[in-house]
């Protein structure tokens, strides 16, 4: 790359091209053209996942392609699971990308990235230019998001590590490459360190030696789990998390134009001001999210260690006057010694050096270059660590044993829940397309490591998990919810074996049900109950009601008048009413008829079914309700939640779904 | 930055864009291929799912047998004895009563013709005996005869068969699909291999004067009397006037014997006077009741008679042909 | 490139060094990538990562199927003769045997309530087994109680540390996911494995019991004591249950314990009055047949019992224990 003259072979060719770059220009339009694509793509995705074949609803959009792309995603399910989910192969075209460019996704692709992008771009506007030049130097803090990434990878291969090691008298081949792949990362992580000191390798091979030798002798696979944190702070899962659950339904409050009704979901404030939070910290340090946090560009960093090219200074006089980082996205440097694993490959730099010295080529800069993150051994080894013990830690309240929560509900066709843990990333797609808006994201019910997972709640929401719909299952990036079809969720059809699929199961509360409590008659929840032949059925009872006794003064076998005048007029001709005598001629025994009208001392009865007897004068009158007291059938019920959605009873619902005798866990079964 | 430089730029540029439009032209493709399997309508909470029984149910249910040019017009919806009602209502007591097991029906649209369709029954009955049971009881009057198979026939809008032990109803939305349903229910019958169970009593009514497509099973409460169940009837023509025999196979020569009895006892106890009756068939009794002579007579396990005749004379010659007969068929 | 490199020391070589690297993780990603590619997503469910073990036979077939009923209330000195009568247990314990015997230590009852089994005979046994060659002798059992309380108040603890077995008491570690073949109710379900590590003889002792809802609780319900998990939901088939139990162990002989029969009131009992002495003990190789004599002792057929049918009919040993001709002593 001289600056020699293009020579006459290339001029016809050469003026085409200063045709067409009268248009584009420069690069950094290109890149800005190529943020706006993405981020309209990206929010483009977020409207259509809306359940339905309408153009601008789910139907074939690729919704979760964002996420598909995520090398995050695609490596920590690796290591959790052992395995690449389906789309997930797309992580592949990203990072053999970012193995030739270095970090191009923070800068050209990531939605998240681009919004950090345009606020830190508002935030430093009107700044002069030295405070704007101060704010894009390297900063030591820039290297914790490293740890983070180190630490959430570790807590995801724990339990591989641990696994590995008692396989190892009989390994599996892909099991040892992924171990080696681990330890190459752990190595590559730390190969910095390892320039400046050849010990480091054999530290962090011995700590992982001794880490197995204890995992072979005490069964530390038990306690050592794989637990799937990255989602917690993948800006891609983050930023679909925080556009579907709280920016899209504020949007769309006023006019309710992409949902028919009012979108919620539980504990969205926290999502949304970790959103926000993570937006206006640009206004302090531009993408200060990308270069403190995100945990995909450290992966990035390190991935782009061998770039083929990259930007950097080429030789010739650089007069230090610093305009190249007055815009630098990266906080890379690129006037110094450029630091390629921060460099987001912004091309500002590029642009706006008046002296056309900052190259993107495959040269090494000339004022010198650090590839690697600045790690120390020591910080790196207690993030290893503390990623590892944080699992079992995690884990020590029991809540995946016998101190499960059955109020959480997961999504139909979710996996059993060490298997759901080690595969939700908590992305929000599920929450986002259910058309009942039931799958909400968890607090801490299933402790920390459950947080911002999908849970059900029956009572927010438009309704129950609706019979047909698996729409959830179909947007899952990572078959933390496994994808199923209409038929193994109805169980029919090649699943009628295994039966429906069940999300719980429906409790009645007796001390709050209408029927049950308040004798008061009610079958909400059994007309509402949508499985055929229905799990709710009722068991008729006849109670005579609170002060219901009275005296018969007389009676012609239509009307019964009572001595005592105490009688709600009107109250009793409802047609849930009774009045039953007992005691009859020739021991006939109980009578019961139904009441139609009553005023304060006279009941009258239906006339198509009078009394059988004329009671005499005297005898006792008993008013008796009759009551259909619902009762849940465990063989049927799918805890779909329709029944908690309906039932009257608004605050604590008096008919209830656990999770009990959930499909997903044999052990949660409460039949055989 | 120099020509060189630039020109590359622009270069990369003009690749990256069209990457961008590529991957665009890619995602737009992507969302018109999608599984529609994946997207059953979406019910709301009023409405309830179409019941469907325990799995045997797929997609392509019935339509082997269409005739060309028909398509399925709803999903598949089957009933079981605890929701039939749902389905046809009211008359759910008559199929229960007749040992009902499932309903399977769907309806098809002719395409191009949307207001050209019809649905189609089909009833388990368990037996073929039950299945003609429904059948019979609900032959319409205006039933013309079908020739596919034994008992089958088509009023002006639908097509009635039994076929094994299922009970077909073929109910079109207009009187133009009659051809169509007709080759239905030959392709049904020739397609579906079923055993096809005997109804024998119904050769022991005599052929002579007998009303083509009369016999009828009735289930139980038959001629008001509640233990008189499973009872064959048939119509009569003599001398212009209408007969009604009928006839039920008991368990035994004792059990036809005290039914008799008992049925007589029956109209007795309802205002029913004895009529002295000639022995030409041994053990036959007559009651009047309501200006009508009803026979009874037992022959071996055969409970049989002439009910409501108003010709005592005609009836008692039927009831003798009636008698021959099973005389005959039972040496 | 070239005719700058040399300024910033950057050679060709450098180049090429970079770009194997940047070739390699992208070979080696690409490789992984295509070797754990999961186009299909996870199953239902999974057995997370552990695969399932099945429990090794231990039956001895060339021993055939054979019975020993002797008649006395003394049992170390039946058991004796009872093993006699069917070789010796040297035909069955030979030279460095490593024995596990199962006994049913499901209460913390005291054994004079014979609702475990007995601690003398248990020490008799491992006695016997040692003499024979046995190399080590475990015992184990996941009873209903607490394990420690068991195993010390039934006095089995004590005798089987005093004959010199290894007791195991279970622990969540020691179990493993079985799937017995074609069963409907051992599905990756947790099995008491850790004792049977390095096993090839394994021994069933047990009383007989009367038990409230499998009719009996003998030999074959013994081996209920080798799950783990929640296994009181499989009451609600414990027929069935039995049968898969039987097709799941095949041992080398069992003992079943006649000397004193819980007639009522079981499993438990708890009171004397419950008891019987029936005075007898059994040997066999077949556990449906030894099941099948100890059903006479509690006043039942094996139409009483369905699980002996179904155990025989799945091929687990021989209902009509008279057709093994049985070496009867005594009696």
């Amino acid at each position: 790359m001289n600056r020699s003259v293009p020579n006459g072979s290339a001029s016809e060719v050469g003026s085409f091209f200063s045709a067409l770059s009268e248009i584009i220009m420069r690069i950094v339009t290109v890149r800005r053209i190529s943020q706006v694509f993405f981020l309209a793509l990206f929010l483009w995705f977020c409207v259509a996942t809306s359940f339905g074949i309408e153009w601008w609803q789910l139907r074939g959009w690729p919704v979760s392609w964002f996420l598909h792309l995520d090398p995050l995603v695609a490596l920590s399910t690796l290591l959790t699971t052992g395995s690449l989910y389906r789309d997930l192969l797309w992580a592949l075209v990203t990072l053999v990308l970012t193995v030739l460019l270095g970090r191009f996704f923070c800068s050209w692709v990531c939605p998240f990235g681009s919004l950090h992008h345009f606020v830190g771009y508002l935030g430093k506007r009107g700044k002069p230019f030295s405070s704007r030049v101060a704010l894009n130097r390297y900063h030591r803090a820039q290297s914790i998001k490293y740890h983070i990434l180190v630490v959430l990878l570790s807590a995801a291969a724990g339990a591989l590590i641990a696994h590995q090691v008692r396989e190892a008298v009989r390994p599996s081949i892909p099991l040892v490459a992924l171990l080696a792949v681990t330890i190459g990362l752990a190595w590559s992580a730390a190969g910095r360190a390892s320039e400046r000191n050849g010990k480091t390798f054999i530290f962090l091979s011995a700590f992982i030696g001794i880490w197995a030798l204890i995992a072979s002798f005490v069964a530390l696979d038990r306690m050592i789990a794989a637990s799937l944190q990255t989602g917690l702070l993948d800006p891609i899962a983050l930023v679909y998390r925080s556009i579907n659950l709280v920016v899209l339904p504020l949007a769309d409050s006023t006019m309710q134009r992409i949902s028919v009704s009012q979108r919620y979901y539980e504990g969205a404030w926290l999502i949304g001001a970790v959103f926000l939070a993570a937006l206006l910290l640009n206004l302090k340090v531009p993408r200060f999210y990308c270069r403190f946090v995100c945990p995909l560009g450290a992966l990035y960093g390190i991935l782009g260690r061998y770039a083929l090219w990259r930007i950097g200074k080429k030789d010739g006089d650089c007069p230090q006057c610093a305009l190249c980082e007055a815009d630098c996205e990266g906080g890379c440097e690129p006037g110094g010694t450029m630091r390629l694993n921060e460099c987001v490959l912004c091309m500002n730099c590029r642009d706006d050096c008046r002296h056309d010295i900052i190259t993107y080529s495959s040269r090494p800069s000339a004022g010198g270059e650090i590839t690697l993150p600045d790690l120390s051994r020591r910080g790196l080894v207690l993030s290893m660590a503390s990623g590892i013990a944080a699992v079992p830690l995690l884990r020590l309240g029991g809540g995946l044993g016998a101190n499960w929560n059955p109020s959480m509900i997961r999504p139909p066709g979710s996996l059993s829940e060490a298997d759901f843990l080690s595969r939700c990333i908590k992305c929000g797609q599920c929450m986002r397309v259910c058309p009942t808006n039931i799958i909400h994201p968890a607090g801490l019910e299933s402790g920390l490591e459950g947080l911002w997972t999908p849970i059900l709640n029956f009572r927010l929401g438009t309704s129950g998990c609706q019979l047909n719909c698996i729409a959830c299952s179909q947007v899952c990036p990572t078959a933390a919810i496994r994808p199923i079809t209409l038929d193994e969720k109805k169980g029919i059809k090649d699943f009628a074996a295994s039966g429906p699929v069940r999300l719980g199961m429906a409790f009645v509360d007796h001390g709050r049900c209408l029927p049950w409590a308040m004798d008061k008659p009610c079958i909400v929840c059994q007309e509402n109950c949508p499985v055929s032949p229905k799990a709710i059925f009722v068991r008729e009872v006849f109670n005579t009601v609170r002060s219901g006794v009275g005296v018969v003064a007389g009676s012609d076998g239509f009307t019964v008048e009572l001595r005592e005048p105490s009688l709600k007029p009107g109250r009793f001709g409802t047609g849930d009413y009774y009045l039953a005598i007992s005691g009859g001629p020739g021991g006939n025994g109980d009578m019961r008829a139904l009441i139609v009208s009553n005023s304060d001392r006279s009941l009258t009865l239906a006339s198509g079914r009078p009394l059988e007897f004329l009671p005499s004068p005297g005898t006792q009158a008993r008013i008796q309700v009759r009551l259909q007291r619902p009762q849940v059938d465990p063989e049927r019920c799918i805890g779909c939640g329709v029944c908690e959605h309906e039932c009257p009873v608004t605050g604590k619902r008096a008919i209830r779904v656990t999770a009990e005798n959930e499909s997903r866990s044999r052990k949660r079964s409460l039949l055989l | 930055m120099d020509a060189k430089s630039r020109k590359s730029e622009t270069c990369v540029g003009i690749v990256i864009l069209m990457t961008l439009a590529g991957i665009a032209f890619w995602v737009y493709l992507k969302q018109l291929l999608y599984d529609p399997a994946v997207f059953m309508p979406v019910l709301h909470p009023e409405e309830r799912a179409f019941p469907e029984a325990s799995g045997t149910l797929d997609a392509s249910w019935f339509q082997s047998y269409l005739p060309e040019g028909f398509n399925p017009l709803s999903s598949v919806e089957a009933f079981g004895p605890e929701n039939l009602s749902e389905k046809i209502d009211g008359k759910a007591e008559l199929y229960l009563s007749a040992g009902f097991v499932k309903l399977v029906s769907r309806r098809f649209v002719k395409s191009g013709q949307s207001d050209s369709w019809f649905e189609v029954y089909v009833y388990d009955m368990g037996n073929t005996r039950n299945a003609f049971s429904v059948y019979s009881s609900q032959r319409r009057a205006d039933g013309e005869d079908v020739d596919f198979t034994r008992f089958a026939y088509h009023s002006r809008n639908a097509l009635f068969f039994v076929h094994g032990r299922e009970y077909v109803e073929v109910v079109a939305s207009s009187e133009s699909l009659i051809e169509e349903m007709l080759a239905l229910g030959r392709n049904f019958v020739a397609g579906k291999r079923t055993e096809t169970g005997e109804v024998n009593e119904i050769a022991l009514f005599p052929k002579e004067a007998l009303e083509e497509g009369s016999i009828t099973l009735l289930s139980s409460d038959v001629f008001g009397y509640q233990e008189l169940n499973n009872v064959f009837i048939a119509h009569y023509l003599l001398g212009g006037k209408r007969f009604t025999l009928f006839l039920s196979a008991r368990k035994d020569p004792r059990e036809a014997d005290s039914l008799a009895a008992s049925y007589r006892q029956f109209l007795l106890e309802n205002g029913g006077k004895n009529q002295v009756a000639e022995n030409r068939i041994p053990g036959l009794k007559i009651v009047e009741i309501l200006d009508s002579y009803e026979f009874i007579f037992a022959h071996r396990h055969f409970l049989a008679g002439v009910h409501e005749a108003d010709d005592i004379a005609m009836a008692e010659e039927l009831a003798v042909m009636l008698y021959e007969t099973l005389a005959e068929v039972t040496q | 490139m070239s005719d700058s490199s040399h300024d910033s020391g950057f050679t060709r070589r450098d180049f090429i060094i970079r770009s194997t690297k940047a070739g390699a993780i992208i070979a080696a990603s690409g490789l992984l990538s295509y070797w754990l590619h999961d186009s299909k997503g996870p199953k239902a469910i999974s057995d997370s990562g552990e695969s399932a073990i099945l429990l090794p036979d231990f039956s001895m077939p060339a021993m055939g199927r054979k019975m020993s009923i002797v008649a006395g209330d003394d049992r170390v000195r039946t058991v004796n003769l009872a093993l006699k009568a069917l070789g010796g247990i040297e035909t069955f314990i030979r030279g460095g045997d490593r024995v596990l015997i199962k006994v049913n230590a499901a209460f913390a009852t005291p054994a004079i309530v014979s609702a475990t089994t007995n601690p003398q005979l248990l020490a008799e046994l491992i006695r016997l087994c040692y003499h024979a060659g046995a190399s080590s002798v475990a015992v184990t059992d996941n009873p209903i109680n607490d394990p420690e309380s068991c195993f010390a108040l039934t006095g089995i603890g004590e005798a089987a540390r005093t004959a010199g077995a290894r007791l195991f008491l279970p622990r969540e570690s020691f179990f493993r996911a079985t799937t017995v073949p074609g069963a409907a109710y051992i599905v990756n379900w947790p099995l008491l494995y850790e004792p049977f590590q390095g096993i090839n003889k394994l021994i069933g002792v047990a009383p007989v019991k009367d038990h409230h809802r499998s009719g009996a609780s003998m030999v074959m319900k013994n081996w209920y004591g080798l799950l783990g998990g929640r296994r009181n939901i499989f009451h609600q088939d414990i027929h069935n249950l039995i049968k898969e139990l039987a097709i799941m162990v095949k041992p080398t002989f069992v003992i079943l314990d006649g000397t004193t029969t819980m007639m009522t009131n079981g499993p438990t009992g708890g009171s004397l009055s419950d008891l019987k002495q029936t005075n007898l003990m059994i040997a066999a190789t077949d556990q449906v047949a030894a099941d099948a004599f100890g059903a006479t002792l509690l006043g039942r057929s094996i139409h009483d019992l369905p699980f002996i049918a179904k155990a025989e009919a799945a091929g687990a040993g021989t209902a009509d224990y008279e057709q093994i001709r049985p070496e009867r002593v005594g009696i």
